[in-house]
């Protein structure tokens, strides 16, 4: 037996379909029902005018101007390719198609942006490299100085004459075995007889003279420190 | 019947494409492909926020499509089967990039400041109001005005395309229209005038 439908179940059964009659989806059989319960029904006649509305205005909304012809090329690359790799007969342009494809997704560009300037920065400190000057640092390896004296370097103030600072090496039983570096950083030799208990004030003193403005050991007596 | 025009049904042409894409005939894979994109491409946009994205997961999804065409058992319609793809492969780019469109609330400033009825720039701002009213909606509800209001599926396609029951559908399309009802109360009046114009006396 078939139970008679109310009024209101038929207005939420045809509110309910409305959505797909207004889009043309709705089966034919639901059809008949939907536009009887239309003629009678003020609020569903008002909705479907918003749904024909609606779907108006969202098919209209602006369309994507991207080439479908671009896109095509890249994908048939890409197919060409793996199809390719498949039979076996992939070649350099094949690896080519396959590595811009992948590259080229915007998923990769950040971590391609970041190993270009890390290139960038690898090649830049390389370059300066070659250019840099080959002076030495204090602890740098040293071209060996024959003997077992201690050794010092040693740069003086730009104002210092030539008889200051021999002044100050003959003073101090000293004597330049090189440099000047690029620098002005002079490799002095301390007198060989000194005790080693005289270092530290030979070296302070020759820190405290005003034609100097900078002296460190780098080497002790015994060739130790 | 309702007078709106929704996209074409081109389920015969699509399966006679999709049969030459099976026997790997490039010509009806190109038809195919450019015939899908405006639609698709939009759709993915909606998905994932960004063109350069949805053009990229478009190719994935063409990809599938050129490799599975033999598989296709023409249970559902060409577009229906595409549309599953395209959703999926677009959920989960959007996922990986972290892209979903935004959902803004809309004012009721933006409503207010709607230019005269009738006029063009009327037009263009409605439409765009509508833009973003759709923009307020849950993306599950979204997706279900978009498969059916711009791709033109029918209930049953969109549960096959998102993978859910029928009755998860109509419930997502009657939240949708509650809302969207809500934020544009006034769409549509000039044609629910007409329908009851149309009425017999």
């Amino acid at each position: 037996m078939t139970r008679a439908v109310s009024r209101d179940e038929r207005h939420a059964e045809t509110w309910e379909r409305l959505a797909w009659y207004a889009n043309g989806t709705l089966p034919a059989e639901e059809r008949s029902g939907v536009e009887a319960h239309l003629a009678e029904c003020d609020a569903c006649s008002h909705e479907l005018g918003f749904l024909e509305e609606l779907g108006s205005q969202i098919r209209e909304s602006e369309a994507m101007l991207l080439s479908p012809e671009r896109s095509f090329r890249e994908l048939t690359g890409r197919i060409d390719a793996i199809e390719a790799a498949e039979q076996g007969t992939l070649d350099w342009a094949d690896i080519g198609r396959i590595v811009r494809a992948r590259l080229m997704r915007p998923a990769w560009r950040p971590a391609l942006a970041a190993l270009a300037l890390l290139l960038v920065v690898l090649l830049s400190w390389s370059a300066l490299s070659v250019s840099r000057p080959s002076f030495r640092t204090l602890s740098s390896a040293e071209t060996p100085i024959e003997g077992s004296a201690p050794i010092v370097r040693l740069v003086f103030d730009d104002v210092a004459t030539a008889e200051e600072i021999q002044a100050l090496l003959n003073g101090s039983g000293a004597e330049i075995v090189a440099g000047p570096s690029e620098y002005g950083v002079y490799t002095v030799r301390l007198d060989p007889s000194a005790q080693p208990r005289h270092l530290d004030a030979t070296l302070s003193a020759l820190r405290r003279h005003p034609a100097v403005r900078f002296a460190e050991l780098i080497r002790a007596a015994d060739g130790g420190r | 019947m309702t007078d709106s025009s929704v996209p074409a049904d081109d389920s015969s042409r699509d399966l006679t494409l999709l049969q030459g894409v099976a026997v790997g005939d490039r010509a009806a894979f190109e038809e195919l492909f450019v015939a899908y994109h405006p639609r698709v491409i939009r759709f993915l946009y909606r998905l994932t926020n960004s063109a350069e994205l949805a053009e990229e997961v478009y190719n994935d999804v063409m990809f599938v499509v050129w490799q599975k065409a033999s598989d296709f058992q023409g249970r559902s319609k060409v577009s229906t089967w595409v549309m599953g793809i395209a959703y999926r492969k677009g959920l989960k780019a959007a996922a990986k990039a972290h892209r979903r469109l935004d959902r803004r609330p809309l004012s009721e400033l933006e409503l207010a400041t709607l230019r005269e009825p009738g006029s063009i720039a009327y037009q263009r701002e409605l439409r765009d109001y509508v833009g973003k009213a759709l923009a307020t909606l849950p993306e599950r509800q979204r997706t279900v005005i978009e498969l059916a209001y711009f791709m033109g599926h029918s209930c049953a396609e969109i549960a096959e395309i998102v993978d859910c029951p029928v009755n998860t559908v109509k419930t997502r399309m009657f939240h949708a229209r509650k809302r969207l009802r809500a934020v544009l109360p006034h769409l549509g009046a000039g044609r629910s005038r007409a329908h009851r114009e149309e009425r017999p006396l």
